[in-house]
C-alpha cells in the first residue's frame, strides 16, 4: 500500500479529489509522507505500512463522514425551507397533495394487484421443471386438454420425465366422517407424482407415498378441522357417496395459498374414473403436468414427443402436444394470453394515472409561477446560482411527494378491505411490507417527485431577475398552452372513461333483460346426487301438485352454460363431415320448466315409452344446418364413446325455438336434447311466484324424504345467470371506479388552473363590473374558455372510447348498438363537472369589489 | 450564522498565530502543541476542507522548502470573514467564561 516514493495509491488519491480537492490531496500527501516515514523510522517496515495503511483509511473516512454530515445539514435546511413554502400556500399544497395523493394510492393498489397476479405458482421448488401440457391444433390452437392416457405414456416412453400427474379439478361427491357431511364441488383428482411435483407443505404425512393408494386422500388443514376437528386425521376414513366407497386419510397439507393456479381441499387418485377410461387415448379431457430431469432441453424434448398423437390416435393426426412452463398458467391460459393481458392494461392504466397526477402537479406549479417569479428574482439577486434554485423547487416537490405518500397509505390501507373483495384477492400493505416494498415505494415517491417537480422547477430557476421584479411575470404563451394541452388531455381521458362505463352498463343491462329463448324467472336449481337421481321420479311425483310448484325436471347441466358437444350425422347429409352441435339430457317436463317452445312437433312425452331411449329433441339452428324442413321423424347419430350403439340412435320428435346455451359471446349453435338419466346431475322446479316460501318447504320435505343423507343446497336460477358474467361485471365496476378517479385528478387539476386563469382576469373583471357587467355575464364570460377546452376534450375522447368499445363488444355475438347516446351522455356529463369545479373561481371573481381589483398594482 | 466545532476553531486559531507559515503539517503540529495531544490526519484536514469550502480559509501557493526540491506548496491563510468569525467567538468565549475562576489551580487539569 503505502510506498516510499511517495505516492498515494490511485484509488485513494481519486477518492480524496472527489470528497475535497487537488489542494487539500497535496497538503495530505505531504503530511502523510512525514508521518509514514517516521512511523517506519519508529517501528519496523512491516508495522510502519500497516500503520500507515489504517492511518489513511482512517483520513478517508473523516472525509467521507465530514461530507456525508453536511450534506445531511443541507438537506435539512432545503427541507425546512420546503416546509415552510408548503404551509405558505396551505391551498394550492393541499391541492398538489391531495391529487398525487390519490395518483399514488391507484398506483400502490394497481401495483400490488400486478405483483399479486404476478407471482402466481412461483412457491413450487420445481416449477423451473414443471410444465402443462397443451395440444397444439393446426390452426395454431392451443387448448389444455390432452388424453387421459398421454401422461403416464410419456413417462414410460422417455427417460427425460420425472414424474407425471395428470390432475382432474372437477370432481364433486358427498363425503362423510361420523356425523360431519358435506356436499363437495372440486375434489380433485391426481396421480402419485402430484406431490412429488408440487411444493404443498405436508403437515402429516409423506408427501412422496401420500398418493400411492388408490383410495388414498389428503385433505388441507381447513378440509380436516372441518370433518376431523382436533382429532387426528391420519388414518381414518371419509367415505365418498358418488363413489360409494371409503377412502384412507394418508396427510393434511397447508392450505393451498391464494396465489395457485391449483385450488382444492381434497385430492384423491385419478383412478377413481375407471381404469379403462384412464388408459384411452380418445378422450380429451383435463389437465396434465410433467417434470423434467435436470437439465433436460425443453425445444429437444418436445420435438421428440410431436409425434406421439400419430402413434397411438390417428396417423392422420395434425396435431401434438407442446409444453408450457407451469408459471405461466395462471396468466397464459389456455397457452395463449389471458390474464396476462389484464396485467398488461391495470399496469398501464395505473402508470397512466400516476402520470395524470404528476401532470397535475407540473400544471399547477407553473400556474403558480406570477407569485414565485419575484421570489426567483430575488435570489438571483443575491447571489444565488441556478443549479441552487433548482435544487430548493425539487426540494419542495420531494416533500410535496413525500406527504403525498404517507397519505396515500392510509388511503390504500383504508381501501384494501373493498379492493380485496372486489378482486377476490387479499392483498395486504404495511402488514406484511417486506424490505422489497418499502424499497419500491421510496423509490416511487422519489421518482414522483422528481418527475413532477422537474418541470416547475427549471421552468421557474429560467426567469431573469430583471423581467421577474419588475411586474410579475404571468407563464409564457408557450406554458399557457401546454397546460392548456394538458387539462385538455386529462378530460380526454375522463370523457373515455365515462363514455366506456356508460357502454358496459348498456351491455349488461341488455344481457339481463334479452331474450334468452327460455324463461329462468322462479326457477330452483338443485344439485342432484346419486340417490336422487335413482328416485327422481318418486320425489317428481310427491313434488307435483303441491302449493307453489309448477314443474319439475332435471338435466346434465344448467341450460344457459352447456358445455358438451358432439358430432351427429344423418342420412342424406350432403357434407362428407359430420356436423357438429351442442347437446345435452334431459328428463320430461324439461321444456315446460323453462318455458321453451316447441315449434314442431312435441316435447318428450310419459305418453311415448321409447322416447326414454329413442327420441331426440333439435333446435330451429340445428334443423336450418341439416338443410331440413321437416326433421320430424329423422334418425340421427350420435357417436358418442360412452354410449351403446344402439343408444347412439335418434328419432327427431320436436324442434325448440332457439335459446342461448352459451353465454352471448357465442352465437347461437345447432343443439339437440336427449334423455339419459345417470346424467341428470341437476334438478330444476318452476315454482310459484308469489308462493316461494311454501314452495321451498315441500321441495326440502320431499328432498329429505328421498335423499336424507345428503344437505339440501338449492340456488334461484337467476343468482346462477348472473354469476355467468362476473367477469363483465367486474369490468363495468372497474371502469366506474376509474371514471370517477380520472374525474377526481381532472376536476382538482381544473380547480387549480381556473383559479389561476380567472386571477389573471382580476383587473378585466374589475373593469367590466366598472362598465355595468352583471354577476352572471361575467360567470358565464369567465366560464367560456373552459367550455371550448372541455369540447375539444370530448373531441378526442370519443374516438378513442369508440375504438375500444367497438373491440370489446365485438366479442359478444349478440350486443347492443354504440349508440351516439352514450356520447352525448359523456359530453354532457363532462362539461357539468367542469362547469360546477370552476363555478366556485368564476363566483368569487364575479362578485369581487372592483375597487379592490383596480387597485391591484 | 452557525457554530464552528471546538476543532475547527482551534484550526483558525494555529492558522492565526502561524501567520504566513500555515500549511499542512504545521498546522497540524501547532495544534499538537496547543492542545497536547497527537491528531490523526483526517481529524485535522477534514475539518480543515469544510473551513476552506464555507469560505473562512483560503489557500496560496509559495515555494516550499529545499527539502521537496522547491516545488510549490499549499498555505493557508485566514479570510476576512474567518477574520470576523474569530472576532465572534472571541466575544461568545469571553461572555461565557466571564466570571470564571481559575479552575486549573482548583481542580487540575
Amino acid at each position: 500500500m503505502s510506498r516510499k516514493g511517495f505516492q498515494l495509491p490511485r484509488m485513494v488519491r481519486w477518492l480524496i479529489k472527489r470528497l475535497a480537492d487537488e489542494e487539500m490531496l497535496a497538503s495530505v500527501t505531504e503530511d502523510l509522507e512525514v508521518r509514514c516515514q517516521n512511523a517506519a523510522e519508529r517501528f519496523g517496515p512491516l508495522r510502519s505500512r500497516m500503520w500507515c495503511g489504517i492511518h489513511i483509511v482512517s483520513l478517508l473516512l473523516s472525509f467521507a463522514v465530514e461530507s456525508l454530515i453536511w450534506r445531511w445539514s443541507l438537506f435539512r435546511s432545503y427541507l425546512k425551507v420546503a416546509v415552510r413554502q408548503i404551509l405558505r400556500q396551505r391551498v394550492h399544497s393541499l391541492i398538489n397533495i391531495v391529487g398525487l395523493a390519490v395518483g399514488m394510492a391507484c398506483f400502490i393498489l394497481i401495483g400490488l394487484w400486478v405483483r399479486d397476479e404476478l407471482s402466481f405458482d412461483r412457491f413450487h421448488e420445481k416449477k423451473d421443471r414443471i410444465f402443462r401440457i397443451l395440444n397444439l391444433l393446426e390452426d395454431g390452437d392451443l387448448i389444455p386438454s390432452p388424453t387421459y392416457a398421454l401422461a403416464p405414456a410419456l413417462k414410460d416412453l422417455h427417460p427425460e420425465v420425472a414424474e407425471f400427474s395428470r390432475v382432474i379439478p372437477w370432481h364433486s361427491s358427498l363425503v362423510k366422517h361420523a356425523d360431519k357431511s358435506f356436499q363437495e364441488f372440486g375434489i380433485h383428482l391426481a396421480d402419485p407424482g402430484f406431490f412429488r411435483m408440487f411444493t404443498f407443505p405436508f403437515i402429516r404425512g409423506n408427501p412422496e407415498t401420500a398418493l400411492e393408494d388408490r383410495h388414498a386422500i389428503v385433505l388441507t388443514e381447513r378440509a380436516a378441522d372441518k370433518y376431523f376437528g382436533s382429532e387426528d386425521p391420519i388414518g381414518k376414513v371419509l367415505f365418498l357417496a358418488q363413489e360409494n366407497a371409503d377412502f384412507t386419510v394418508t396427510g393434511v397439507i397447508a392450505d393451498v395459498p391464494a396465489n395457485s393456479h391449483l385450488q382444492f381441499d381434497l385430492i384423491t387418485r385419478v383412478e377413481l374414473l375407471g381404469e379403462d377410461r384412464l388408459a384411452r387415448w380418445e378422450e380429451w379431457v383435463g389437465p396434465c403436468y410433467i417434470m423434467l430431469r435436470p437439465g433436460t432441453s425443453v425445444p429437444d424434448f418436445e420435438a421428440k414427443i410431436s409425434g406421439i398423437y400419430r402413434e397411438y390416435v390417428d396417423p392422420e393426426a395434425t396435431f401434438s402436444p407442446v409444453l408450457q412452463p407451469l408459471v405461466r398458467v395462471h396468466l397464459y391460459e389456455n397457452g395463449r394470453p389471458g390474464d396476462v393481458k389484464k396485467v398488461y392494461a391495470f399496469s398501464l392504466i395505473a402508470l397512466f394515472i400516476l402520470l395524470m397526477a404528476c401532470i397535475n402537479f407540473m400544471n399547477l406549479a407553473t400556474a403558480r409561477s406570477a407569485k414565485r417569479a419575484q421570489e426567483v428574482g430575488m435570489r438571483k439577486v443575491i447571489g444565488a446560482h441556478r443549479p441552487q434554485i433548482v435544487r430548493q423547487f425539487l426540494g419542495e416537490a420531494l416533500a410535496v411527494a413525500v406527504v403525498a405518500l404517507i397519505l396515500a397509505v392510509v388511503l390504500v390501507e383504508a381501501s384494501l378491505p373493498w379492493f380485496n373483495r372486489f378482486t377476490a384477492k387479499e392483498l395486504i400493505l404495511l402488514s406484511g411490507a417486506s424490505v422489497g416494498t418499502i424499497l419500491a415505494l421510496i423509490l416511487a415517491t422519489a421518482l414522483t417527485g422528481f418527475v413532477a417537480g422537474s418541470y416547475p422547477a427549471f421552468y421557474l430557476a429560467s426567469f431573469q431577475p430583471a423581467d421577474t421584479l419588475r411586474r410579475h411575470a404571468g407563464g409564457s404563451d408557450r406554458a399557457s398552452s401546454l397546460r392548456k394541452m394538458l387539462i385538455v388531455f386529462q378530460f380526454a381521458i375522463s370523457v373515455g372513461l365515462i363514455t366506456c362505463t356508460l357502454v358496459v352498463a348498456n351491455q349488461l343491462r341488455f344481457i339481463q333483460t334479452m331474450d334468452l329463448g327460455l324463461d329462468r324467472a322462479n326457477v330452483l336449481g338443485l344439485a342432484n346426487n346419486p340417490a336422487l337421481i335413482q328416485r327422481f321420479d318418486d320425489f317428481k311425483s310427491a313434488l307435483e301438485g303441491q302449493a307453489g310448484i309448477l314443474h319439475v325436471t332435471a338435466g346434465a347441466q344448467i341450460p344457459t352454460q352447456v358445455g358438451q358437444s358432439i358430432e351427429i350425422d344423418w342420412e342424406g347429409n350432403p357434407d362428407p363431415d359430420r356436423l357438429p352441435v351442442d347437446y345435452t339430457v334431459v328428463d320430461y317436463d324439461f321444456f315446460e320448466t323453462f318455458d321453451m317452445k316447441i315449434v314442431q312437433g312435441r316435447s318428450f312425452s310419459r305418453r311415448f315409452p321409447t322416447d326414454e331411449s329413442e327420441a331426440c329433441i333439435i333446435n330451429r339452428t340445428a334443423a336450418n344446418r341439416m338443410g331440413v324442413e321437416d326433421p320430424i321423424g329423422m334418425t340421427i347419430y350420435m357417436a358418442h364413446p360412452a354410449w351403446p350403439e344402439d343408444f347412439r340412435r335418434a328419432r327427431i320428435i320436436g324442434v325448440v325455438k332457439d335459446f342461448h346455451a352459451r353465454s352471448v359471446h357465442s352465437a347461437i349453435r345447432p343443439f339437440v336434447f336427449r334423455m339419459y338419466k345417470p346424467w341428470h346431475v341437476f334438478g330444476f322446479v318452476k315454482v310459484d311466484g308469489n308462493r316461494i316460501p311454501e314452495a321451498i318447504g315441500h321441495i326440502e320435505t320431499a328432498f329429505k324424504t328421498f335423499a336424507p343423507d345428503y344437505p339440501f343446497q338449492y340456488m334461484f336460477y337467476d343468482e346462477f345467470f348472473n354469476g355467468q358474467y362476473i367477469k363483465e361485471r367486474q369490468l363495468g365496476r372497474l371502469f366506474n371506479g376509474f371514471s370517477l378517479l380520472s374525474v377526481l385528478i381532472a376536476c382538482l387539476g381544473l380547480f387549480g388552473l381556473a383559479s389561476y386563469t380567472i386571477e389573471q382576469k382580476t383587473k378585466e373583471i374589475g373593469i367590466r363590473k366598472v362598465l355595468g357587467a352583471s354577476i352572471p355575464g361575467i360567470m358565464t364570460l369567465t366560464a367560456r374558455e373552459f367550455i371550448k377546452w372541455v369540447l375539444a376534450a370530448n373531441l378526442i375522447g370519443w374516438p378513442v372510447a369508440h375504438f375500444a368499445m367497438h373491440k370489446w363488444l365485438a366479442e359478444f355475438a349478440y350486443r347492443v348498438r354504440l349508440s351516439p347516446a352514450v356520447f352525448g351522455i359523456a359530453a354532457g356529463l363532462s362539461l357539468l363537472i367542469a362547469l360546477l369545479t370552476v363555478a366556485f373561481h368564476s363566483f368569487k371573481a364575479a362578485v369581487a369589489d372592483p375597487v379592490d381589483s383596480l387597485r391591484y398594482e | 450564522m452557525d457554530m464552528l466545532s471546538r476543532l475547527e476553531e482551534i484550526l483558525l486559531l494555529a492558522i492565526w498565530k502561524l501567520e504566513d507559515r500555515a500549511y499542512g503539517i504545521s498546522i497540524r503540529r501547532q495544534v499538537e502543541k496547543d492542545t497536547g495531544t497527537t491528531w490523526m490526519s483526517g481529524a485535522i484536514y477534514a475539518p480543515l476542507n469544510r473551513l476552506k469550502k464555507n469560505g473562512y480559509v483560503k489557500t496560496f501557493q509559495a515555494a516550499g522548502s529545499a527539502e521537496k526540491g522547491g516545488r510549490p506548496r499549499i498555505y493557508y491563510r485566514l479570510t476576512p470573514l474567518g477574520m470576523k468569525k474569530l472576532a465572534s467567538i472571541q466575544k461568545v468565549t469571553q461572555s461565557v467564561w466571564m466570571g470564571v475562576p481559575d479552575l486549573k489551580k482548583e481542580f487540575g487539569a
